[in-house]
């Protein structure tokens, strides 16, 4: 939003989604600079440090740097919630995505699709 | 006479040769590694014999992920329960002797491998990112180091708490005691009796001429046989092409716990990815890397002098306080021993269950 | 070249607005409020002034005045809002089943008796106390089983007395309440008490009483003695003035950790608000006033037609901005149509239910039957379930799924968000239909509406602090008039 000033605590919320901590819609300033930080998901690290393009090639525009073989990096991403679009988050709303499935390159064929509920 | 005397020297060279094999410290005392796999195993390895020894399972919920121990390498203290709980088990006993869960109520509290252990075995300090969950929204709640003291066993809570910057992945004791290593956006050292940050050495925040922000991600325990704590870091050259080979550079970041003095070199025009470094306890200019290959860096020249593309991809890597194997470990479900000077293979040790390590460390331990 | 819309049903702009005069929007959809810059500002009023232009019609216009950067900004601005776009643009909401009731008040009718016959009295099934059906004690304890039952995600429920007039009831009452405090403590959870009362038989026993189990109090009272007896008169038709004055101050002298409020009827004859509530706020010292046009149907002489509405409103506005001028200070006001309003507008509160009747809310006859709320106990409507069966959740699930579907009439109201229809009471005694919308308040609610979003911007604007969520718990009787005696800050 850029030319139109949000007021009220909904407005705060439509217009600034990326905002750092909870501050004082009503003063942002107040909040110093975590207002202007994105913070990293409280709740997982980093996710993610780096920007990848994503799991299909690697931060060089290739395939050698991907993990090899590809499962390799299966649970090491799901575990700290490295790709949240692509993986599901299994330390907070997937956990027993992998229960039983210990190894990525022998079970993964078994791990079901998420559906969100409701 | 001479007979008794020589008896007499026979025996004595006898028993001294037998007193010296027990007052003696042996030469090198037993080394094992540790390693933790899903769903909630820790495994103490006999790299010697190339087996595990002994597999001991943490109680409760996993993911196991990093985890401290003290120079006495008697617990090991292990993230888990989703990052939740600092589960000690009692590596002799197998059993734990030590909890702390630390989310509760409506608040859930994860380390991200934020954890330590003070050298003599007495504090454990873990670094806690608390989120609120709220009906309709998620509160994010000041992050925090927690000191607990491992004596007060299973329930401990904190003795206290201070505030500490987010994003701390790594933690290592310092120089002293109260000393509390920890590295996120930049390098931090906690005095732990204050409660406040020391120094800080600057990472994400360094102001190097023509370098832009480094790029660092790291979760692995792998400090303890050079006592160095090292980290592989990717940073954007400002004065060069962006298109150019040379817009990228990969160097390591090492830290020397005792001094606290961190050096930064640059090696390489950035090629591949590296996941996590260690540094040769006997030849301290000398570090491993690794990830889809192992590499071995020369700091002083300032450059890779070897490469060995591997069948796999590893994450984590340690090495023998002799410096002479390299253990790579992490990601899948083995252990691989190469030769630290021909980095040829010359074992792999499968964790049974064939379980993932996933993010978990592994760390040498003298027993 | 594609041509932009505007989308009048989703926005509505008021002002110029506080000391940098610009206008305020409210988008409707979301209940965001929005204070709209000089460029954004002047994009909107050429949409207003031509309905539909092209991007070029834009552009053009605006050589000169605002670089085409801020032109085109301010656009996708108001097109991320859907106030402008390619075609018509709705937001749909999806009525959502509503399978559990997440109660946390229930409502308890003690008795259709009461002492007094108040002329507009709602109540189809009122009598004299002595002819009264009251709740046998039973069935009220069944009631608040069923609250505890229900208020599962809740860790403290409300517990409402209600009528006829309660006080007739105050033995049981009393004992009612110490089955509540029993049974919420061993659940864990905690309980507070409110009562509606004509305040006709307020002793100081009853007074110490409430003080104890911090009731919430509302005095259903009418102005000062003129104007409360015009209506408000026992059933011998004598008026209650004296009586009640004088048992609400000392109600308020004893100090109840909550503040007393009064809800004013406005009648036919009864619509001096200022005068009103002058004398209930600043003269007899009460927290927080709030007035209601009486419910009546359309051809009651006692309902208020076009003219005295007109009056109504214009007074409520005067003191809207005296509400206004006081928040802008950090000082609160007791017009308490306001306070409503402006938590809405801070919150964003949207709504597609116009209250909690049915979700957060039920009340119990003095049969048992439960109902959508008080109101509707004793009507031959809005039944669902009693105290033994439990809660009729189909046919309240279907009642509530049908309430949440946006009538045609409400689709371009810029109201639709806050408004949701309307109170089921009124539509059921207006149409005797509980879904229709409340066509008879729509002007009133718009044009008030239009107001509070302007007082709104003014007051954000001027003091942003004024609304921290502190702000707006009620703090009890920290009041403080305009006349300037007691500039006591808001806390």
């Amino acid at each position: 939003m850029k030319h139109l000033r949000p007021l009220n605590h909904k407005a705060h919320t439509l217009a600034q989604p990326a905002a750092g901590t909870f501050a004082d819609p009503s003063a942002p300033e107040a909040a110093g600079e975590n207002a202007a930080t994105v913070q990293p998901m409280a709740s997982v690290v980093g996710c993610t440090t780096t920007f990848d393009p994503g799991w299909e090639i690697d931060a060089f525009g290739g395939l050698a740097s991907l993990c090899q073989p590809m499962e390799a990096d299966l649970y090491g991403c799901t575990d700290p919630c490295w790709w949240p679009a692509q993986l599901a988050d299994s330390m907070n709303t997937a956990r027993e995505w992998t229960d039983g499935k210990n190894s990525a390159l022998r079970d993964w064929r078994e791990l079901q699709a998420l559906f969100p509920e409701d | 006479m001479r007979a008794r005397w020589l008896r007499h020297t026979l025996m004595a060279s006898v028993s001294a040769t037998a007193l010296s094999a027990v007052l003696t410290p042996v030469a090198e005392a037993t080394e094992y590694l540790l390693a933790v796999t899903r769903p909630n195993t820790l495994h103490v390895v006999d790299v010697v014999a190339r087996k595990v020894a002994r597999s001991i399972p943490i109680p409760g919920d996993g993911i196991p992920g990093g985890f401290a121990l003290a120079d006495d390498g008697k617990v090991a203290y292990v993230l888990t329960n989703r990052f939740e709980s600092v589960s000690g088990i009692d590596l002799d006993s197998g059993k734990q002797v030590f909890r702390a869960d630390m989310s509760s109520g409506d608040v859930r509290v994860k380390s991200m491998s934020g954890l330590t252990v003070s050298r003599d075995g007495k504090q454990l300090y873990v670094h806690q990112i608390p989120t609120r969950l709220k009906r309709t929204e998620y509160e994010s709640l000041e992050t925090r180091i927690a000191v607990y003291n491992t004596a007060d066993g299973i329930g401990a809570k904190p003795v206290k708490t201070f505030p500490a910057p987010r994003r701390i992945s790594v933690m290592a004791p310092g120089a002293g005691p109260d000393r509390i290593v920890a590295l996120g956006w930049d390098l931090y050292v906690f005095d732990a009796a204050r409660g406040a940050i020391d120094k800080t050495f600057p990472l994400r925040n360094w102001q190097r001429k023509n370098f832009g922000e480094p790029d660092i991600l790291n979760m692995w325990y792998q400090y303890e046989q050079a006592g160095v704590l090292s980290t592989p870091y990717y940073a954007p050259k400002t004065d060069v092409d962006q298109a150019s080979p040379e817009a990228f550079m990969v160097g390591v970041m090492t830290f020397d716990l005792k001094r606290e003095e961190m050096a930064l070199t640059d090696l390489a025009n950035a090629e591949t990815a590296i996941f996590s470094s260690v540094v040769n306890p006997v030849r301290r200019s000398e570090v491993f890397t690794v990830m889809n290959q192992l590499f071995r860096a020369d700091l002083d020249a300032k450059q890779f002098t070897q490469r060995l593309d591997l069948p796999q991809t590893y994450y984590a890597i340690n090495i023998s306080s002799d410096g002479r194997e390299l253990y790579l470990g992490g990601a899948l479900d083995n252990i691989a021993v190469y030769d630290a000077a021909t980095f040829n293979k010359l074992a792999d040790i499968p964790l049974p269950g064939g379980a993932d390590q996933s993010v978990g460390s592994i760390r040498m331990v003298r027993h | 070249m594609t041509t932009l819309e505007l989308q009048r049903h989703n926005y509505r702009a008021v002002g110029p607005v506080g000391a940098a005069g610009h206008r305020v929007l409210l988008h409707v959809p979301t209940t965001s409020v929005f204070e709209l810059d000089p460029a954004a500002d002047a994009v909107l009023g050429l949409l207003e002034e031509k309905s539909r232009v092209s991007r070029e019609d834009v552009q053009t216009r605006f050589d000169g005045a605002y670089s085409p950067g801020e032109v085109v900004d301010s656009l996708a601005d108001l097109m991320a809002l859907g106030i402008v776009a390619g075609g018509r643009k709705d937001y749909a909401i999806i009525a959502r089943p509503i399978e559990r009731t997440p109660l946390n008040t229930l409502v308890l009718t003690l008795t259709t008796g009461c002492n007094l016959g108040c002329s507009y009295c709602y109540r189809e099934d009122l009598t004299t106390p002595r002819a009264a059906q009251v709740i046998e004690r039973e069935t009220a304890m069944r009631g608040i089983d069923l609250l505890l039952r229900e208020a599962v995600d809740h860790p403290r429920v409300n517990i409402v007395f209600f009528g006829g007039e309660p006080l007739t009831r105050f033995a049981t009452l009393r004992e009612l309440v110490a089955y509540a405090n029993e049974r919420a403590a061993a659940v864990g959870k905690g309980v507070d008490f409110s009562l509606t009362t004509n305040a006709t038989l307020l002793t100081n026993e009853i007074i110490d009483f409430f003080v104890a189990q911090r009731f919430g109090i509302s005095v259903s009272m009418d102005g000062d003695e003129i104007n409360h007896n015009r209506h408000r008169i026992t059933v011998g038709g004598k008026g209650t003035y004296r009586q009640v004055a004088h048992n609400v101050k000392k109600l308020l002298a004893a100090g109840i950790g909550r503040p007393v409020g009064t809800r004013v009827t406005l009648a036919s004859g009864n619509t001096d608000v200022l005068r009103l509530y002058r004398h209930l706020h600043d003269e007899l010292g009460i927290a927080e006033v709030g007035f209601a046009p009486v419910t009546a149907g359309k051809d009651s002489p006692l309902g208020l037609d076009g003219d005295e509405m007109r009056t109504v409103l214009d007074a409520m506005k005067v003191l809207g901005r005296e509400y206004t001028a006081a928040a802008k200070l950090g000082l609160r006001h007791g017009l308490s149509n306001m306070t409503a309003m402006m938590q809405d507008l801070w919150s964003g509160t949207r709504k597609t239910l116009p209250c909690g009747a049915g979700v957060g809310l039920l009340a119990v006859g003095t049969g048992g039957g439960l109902s959508l709320c008080h109101r509707f106990t004793g009507t031959d409507s809005g039944y669902f379930g009693d105290v033994e069966t439990g809660v009729d959740r189909a046919a309240l699930s279907a009642f509530l799924q049908q309430a949440q579907e946006l009538h045609p009439a409400c689709r371009e109201c810029r109201a639709r968000s806050i408004c949701a229809g309307g109170c089921y009471h009124e539509a059921y005694v207006h149409d005797g239909n509980p879904l229709s919308p409340t066509f008879a308040h729509c002007d009133f609610v718009r044009e008030w509406l239009d107001f509070g979003v302007e007082c709104f911007g003014e007051i954000i604007i001027a003091n942003p602090g004024f609304f921290t969520a502190r702000a707006l718990t009620n703090t009890p009787a920290e009041t403080s008039v305009l006349t300037g005696t007691v500039a006591d800050t808001y806390h």
